[in-house]
């Protein structure tokens, strides 16, 4: 399966066919993409321009002068089939349908096409994606079928039934500093499906984290197995859509009546060591989690950050997200009284910022030093921006940019997973908002998780431990 | 008679739902541990197989058109003496024949009374996506009240088995709690892997209850159980 799927990943040349001369077509926007950033040779096929963004264009697959391996269709779907006699005739590796309209609408004749499709295909070796989705983006090659999305790529790999939520995953998960290696849209799943393409994942080196969208399964038992096999080598994190449509199911038992298709997808996702996310929400603070922070080996939370009440809530928070915050141990204590013995005595778990006024010590060096402890397995940090006052410059660095340097010594120092909390709430304040959203960035950029609650940061670091349990277990 | 033997009757029957004697049987054959039952087509039966299996006993109504038993007077427990037995028989065949007249009945099934054990579910269904599926839960009538249950695909691996106990929220219950002295939770472990082992082997159970199990300080037992088949083998 790996190398049949490499022509997908790896194509020599790419072709599209329907490529297009209007800038707002699919058509359009592919082919710019792959012009502009794939390395190997680019054909528009459009049987009445000439030439698009410079390139000549060809009437079929079959006149291109070179070899194809890969063909990503905008034609209408009435033109689908000829497309795939065309690719069969020029010997082409994969094929990927834009085009839609097919069984996802319901009529027999949508469904029939794709047989005959899918028929013609196998016939010929010739591995069909879609039909019915956005394909695939990996910025290494320079495939991609969104103008916004970036062209660093990392370690995330994702599969997505569903375009529109790929493409979420992928423009929000940026913001959040998750950068791709590969992700595939892969709609009716036709030919490929979720199976092949996260058994492809599993194995593939680029890949260190797979996330997905999955409504309906093909193959249960073969998806069940693949989870259970990539789990064991890299986090799995998966959304399912449609939970809440009821069951079919004519229950003549108990055990009939209480496993519904919710349960049961829970109790796989249990089994198989994978992160059954709630919301795309969940989805995408547990891919930061995994992507951003070393695995965590227990639920012992240090919280800083926090001032007075918010840190009181915050740690119901983190108790109802499975986590537990010890209070800080006598030695430690020893060592801040040392250092200040007012203060040193009434300090907290979790630390309490706003009454360090005066200290001898900073809040950041409070953490720092509470936070060696190796009672504590992971930090949660709120940091907010601080804006000077008059729009005076100061030439001092920034309370939160030392902050930063701290925490991100925590980090690298300790080799403790450390989730920065800064509020996502909107101010009424334009120095306040631009401020918020430049530490924001900084935080990103300097390689943190970064979530805008500390339950949601909670929630994720629970999930992270759970998984790296899990695997534990399973080896 | 054999799995495969019950099975096969069952076809040629046209029956898909199988009788708590057969039931109980598969589930033997499967190394589970099962209440002794067994089928008397007579009064006279009824009381061999009591003095057999040793008093007290349980008698119930055995028909493949009656699924509450007790609602139609088919259940009568703690049977101490013989002539308790034959009244008993006796008093299900009539009040059954009266509350179903219709329904075609095959005997009644003779049990020994199991001591009291805190009660579980195990059961099995079969999922159109992912096949076979092993529940577990706190068991007896509340189990589709409380919802207290987790699962597993089939094949369940030993950890699983482990894990799929030590999920539900009243596994305080059976670690000991007030007059409840610890369950033995290796053989409920045990349980799980044979029916596990058990459906890998026959694709044509649907759906499963063992229901109530009791779990005891040492050992199990399944009181009842309830087997049904897919329409055609698969």
């Amino acid at each position: 399966m790996g190398l049949e799927l490499d022509y997908i990943f790896h194509p020599r040349s790419i072709a599209v066919a329907g490529a297009s001369e209007s800038p707002d077509k699919f058509g359009h926007t592919y082919f710019k993409n792959v012009l502009e950033h794939f390395s190997g040779p680019v054909y528009p096929i459009n049987g009445r321009a000439t030439e698009i963004l410079g390139e000549k264009t060809y009437a079929s697959v079959r006149d291109v002068p070179g070899p194809v391996d890969y063909v990503v269709s905008a034609v209408p779907n009435n033109a689908a089939l000829d497309l795939v006699d065309d690719c069969v005739a020029k010997g082409v590796k994969a094929l990927h349908f834009f085009t839609a309209r097919f069984s996802e609408t319901g009529s027999e004749e949508g469904a029939q096409m794709e047989r005959d499709m899918l028929a013609k295909a196998r016939a010929a070796g010739m591995r069909i994606l879609g039909p019915n989705c956005m394909g695939l983006y990996y910025p290494k090659e320079g495939i991609a079928w969104g103008r916004e999305f970036p062209w660093e790529y990392g370690n995330v790999g994702i599969i997505s039934q569903s375009g529109g939520n790929a493409g979420e995953m992928i423009s929000v998960g940026a913001t959040r500093g998750l950068r791709y290696s590969k992700v595939i849209s892969y709609g009716n799943a036709l030919d490929l499906n979720e199976a092949d393409l996260l058994e492809y994942l599993a194995d593939d080196p680029e890949t260190g984290l797979i996330g997905g969208y999955i409504e309906g399964v093909k193959d249960g038992r073969r998806f069940a197995k693949a989870l259970g096999y990539a789990s064991r080598r890299k986090p799995v994190v998966l959304l399912k859509g449609g939970r809440t449509r009821a069951g079919t199911n004519m229950a003549s038992s108990h055990t009939g009546s209480l496993a519904g298709a919710n349960e049961v997808w829970e109790a796989m996702c249990r089994q198989m060591g994978v992160v059954n996310a709630f919301s795309m929400e969940d989805l995408l603070d547990s891919m930061v989690a995994f992507a951003r922070m070393p695995a965590a080996t227990g639920v012992n939370l240090l919280v800083g950050g926090g001032t007075g009440g918010k840190g009181v809530m915050s740690a119901d928070e983190c108790e109802e997200a499975g986590l537990h915050l010890p209070q800080i141990p006598d030695s430690v204590r020893g060592e801040l009284v040392d250092k200040d013995p007012f203060f040193g005595a009434w300090v907290t778990n979790p630390v309490d910022g706003s009454i360090m006024g005066g200290s001898k010590l900073t809040p950041h060096e409070v953490i720092t030093l509470i936070a060696r402890d190796p009672s504590y397995h992971v930090v949660i940090n709120g940091v907010a921006p601080s804006v000077p006052s008059n729009g005076r410059r100061s030439r001092r660095p920034t309370r939160s940019s030392r902050m930063l340097e701290h925490t991100a010594a925590i980090a690298s120092e300790l080799g403790k997973p450390v989730a920065l909390v800064i509020a996502d709430h909107i101010p009424d304040n334009d120095k306040l908002l631009k401020a918020s959203a430049e530490l924001h960035r900084q935080c990103v950029k300097d390689g943190f998780a970064v979530f805008p609650t500390i339950s949601r940061a909670a929630r994720a670091i629970r999930r992270l431990v759970d998984y790296y349990r899990w695997r534990e277990e399973a080896a | 008679m054999t799995t495969a033997g019950i099975v096969e009757a069952a076809r040629r029957a046209g029956r898909t739902l199988l009788s708590e004697v057969e039931s109980k049987q598969l589930l033997e054959e499967a190394g589970i541990p099962v209440v002794p039952t067994r089928l008397a087509t007579s009064r006279a039966e009824a009381v061999r197989i009591a003095q057999e299996i040793g008093l007290p006993a349980v008698l119930k109504v055995v028909s493949p058109d009656i699924t509450h038993k007790s609602d139609v007077g088919g259940v009568k427990v703690g049977l101490e003496t013989v002539g308790q037995v034959r009244s008993a028989y006796d008093s299900i065949m009539s009040s059954s024949r009266a509350a179903a007249p219709t329904a075609s009945i095959e005997g009644v099934s003779v049990q020994s009374m199991a001591e009291p054990g805190v009660e579980v579910i195990v059961g099995a269904t079969r999922d159109p996506q992912f096949g076979h599926v092993v529940m577990f839960g706190l068991g007896g009538v509340l189990v589709e009240m409380l919802r207290d249950v987790s699962m597993r695909l089939v094949p369940v691996e030993p950890r699983d088995a482990r894990a799929m106990i030590r999920e539900i929220k009243g596994l305080p219950l059976l670690q000991g709690y007030r007059q409840y002295a610890p369950c033995d939770l290796d053989s409920l472990e045990q349980a799980i892997l044979g029916l596990s082992r058990f459906l890998e082997e026959h694709p044509e159970v649907r759906e499963l209850d063992l229901n109530p199990v009791l779990c005891y300080p040492q050992g199990l037992v399944a009181v009842d159980a309830r087997v049904v088949l897919e329409e055609t083998s698969p």
